[in-house]
């Protein structure tokens, strides 16, 4: 529909948001991050399951308005087959410039990072 | 279907009613009344002038109101500007104002703008289920109260104040009462008499009439104690400047007899609709009704849905297919993007105001839209629901 206020890969990804949920009951090969706002009750949780060195699988789940959730849909398509090293190199910038997000959706695309990093930290940990 | 979502947002606006657009026609062209209404010397004038007197006698006739008793303004928002400032101008020396917190924004915003030139103002907080005890005014009034303002059915959440009883409290104190009545015409009876009010604004798009025309009601009495904000020719005696929109005027007159007309009719059908939406969509878990289940007009319903984000449920509502025009609350307060200050002083947390929506029905509202509407919304929220963690914890718990 015209007249939608968001960038295209914004739109796709909340209209059709992709890896969704959370595994029941996950294994020991299953790291969970999480990133909140500051200012708004945004929650964007982020879940991979590894195997052999890279993410077999990423799943998340967002509460906040659709960048959060478009962001979320992005970063578990994004992560799927990448190595925990790889993973640390995403920074927010390249989040932003992927999404097209703008100057105010710019916190968004640091809580993926932040959400990540929180998941890899857990995986550094086990 | 056509190439809008399907509207439910009729508190925000509504639909000219095709009626009052053939009337509104007869005052614009060459071949119209199109003179000036305060150019009696001529049958142009005159004719635009008996258009004018006969729209103000339709909407005087709609509240109980005298003809005499209707100032033409350029809306709801110029009419509470004119009721708060030229009753705090019209008093000598320092004055008082009361108001509640959850008005409209073209109450508060004119209160505010009094303190900052030196008025005094008590902000009273409602209970959470939206109501004002007419106690509580009355203690909150001083010696030099010149002007307590309370609206009749709050925009956001169609809660209805008990307006008469706080209007008879106030009686014998020899303060202004005021009253925004612009959700209100239309969607319930409307008597000046009844409501004991002594300036109730009037909107006319609200009632399926034009954008840019409303009404201040003065009662005689109060006409002295009010000072004119618009200068420039002594129009409306005195109380407002400028060349009436004899178009707008007598749109808004028209839509006024027609709302009269319609009124125990268009209540009935509404209510049933409304009643018909909420039980569908109270299906899921987790809905709450904001503001006062029972004293309220069925019109407007204000949900909040919890583990979902208001902002994400909007888009979703507008902008997937078959899409609802709904808003977050007060259109003036969508533009900010602040969660609703309405929603925040019946007690909610930001959380709770940010995941509540408003539905507004209206004339054209059919029993099929209202079971198109809660489907879709059901959906939306069943499918943002997945996606939250909030609600997956909730669930969990």
């Amino acid at each position: 529909m015209s007249g939608v206020p968001y960038s295209a890969p914004v739109w796709a990804h909340f209209d059709n948001p992709r890896n969704i949920g959370a595994w029941n009951s996950p294994g020991a090969d299953v790291v969970t991050g999480e990133a909140r706002t500051p200012a708004g009750p945004a929650v964007l949780r982020l879940h991979c399951r590894l195997e052999a060195g890279a993410v077999r699988e990423a799943r998340f789940q967002a509460y906040g308005n659709v960048v959060v959730i478009a962001v979320g849909s992005w970063l578990a398509e994004w992560l799927q087959g990448r190595t925990p090293a790889q993973a640390r190199s995403l920074t927010a910038e390249t989040v932003a410039e992927r999404l097209e997000l703008s100057a105010v959706q710019r916190y968004s695309a640091l809580m993926a990072v932040d959400a990540l990093n929180d998941a890899l930290a857990r995986y550094d940990e086990a | 279907m056509s190439a809008f979502p399907l509207y439910l947002d009729y508190a925000a606006t509504t639909p000219v009613d095709e009626r009052v657009v053939a009337v509104m026609m007869r005052y614009l062209g060459r071949d119209g009344v199109f003179g000036n209404a305060a150019s009696i010397d001529h049958a142009h004038g005159a004719a635009a002038a008996e258009a004018v007197e006969r729209a103000r006698g339709q909407l005087a006739q709609a509240v109980n109101a005298g003809p005499g008793d209707i100032v033409w303004t350029s809306g709801a928002t110029e009419a509470d500007n004119l009721a708060l400032k030229g009753a705090v101008g019209a008093a000598a020396g320092a004055a008082h104002v009361i108001t509640v917190t959850t008005e409209h924004k073209a109450v508060t915003d004119p209160c505010r703008q009094l303190e900052r030139q030196g008025a005094r103002v008590t902000w009273l907080a409602p209970a959470p289920d939206g109501l004002i005890e007419p106690g509580a005014v009355v203690n909150a009034l001083r010696e030099d109260t010149a002007v307590v303002s309370v609206m009749l059915v709050n925009n956001e959440t169609g809660v209805i104040q008990d307006i008469a009883a706080i209007g008879r409290a106030l009686r014998d104190h020899g303060c202004l009462f005021h009253v925004d009545a612009a959700q209100a015409l239309g969607r319930l009876p409307v008597d000046v008499e009844a409501l004991n009010a002594d300036l109730i604004s009037f909107s006319g798009h609200k009632i399926y009439g034009p954008k840019g025309v409303g009404a201040l009601y003065v009662r005689r009495s109060a006409r002295a104690r009010l000072v004119a904000q618009i200068h420039g020719g002594g129009h409306e005696a005195g109380l407002r400047a400028g060349t009436l929109a004899t178009h707008q005027v007598a749109g808004m007159g028209e839509a006024a007899r027609l709302a009269r007309q319609a009124l125990i009719h268009e209540a009935g059908r509404i209510g049933a609709l409304s009643a018909r939406f909420l039980a569908q969509v109270e299906r899921l878990p987790g809905i709450h009704l904001n503001g006062h289940r029972e004293q309220r007009v069925p019109h407007i319903l204000n949900l909040a849905f919890d583990g979902v984000d208001g902002e994400a449920l909007l888009a979703d509502l507008a902008w997937r297919e078959q899409g609802l025009a709904v808003s977050s609350g007060a259109a003036c307060s969508s533009a900010t993007r602040a969660p609703s200050h309405v929603l925040r002083a019946l007690g909610l947390n930001d959380e709770q105001a940010e995941a509540s929506v408003r539905f507004s029905l209206g004339r054209f509202t059919t029993e099929e839209d209202v079971d198109a509407a809660a489907a879709r919304v059901c959906d939306a929220v069943r499918r943002l629901r997945r996606i939250s963690p909030l609600w997956a914890d909730e669930r969990a718990a």
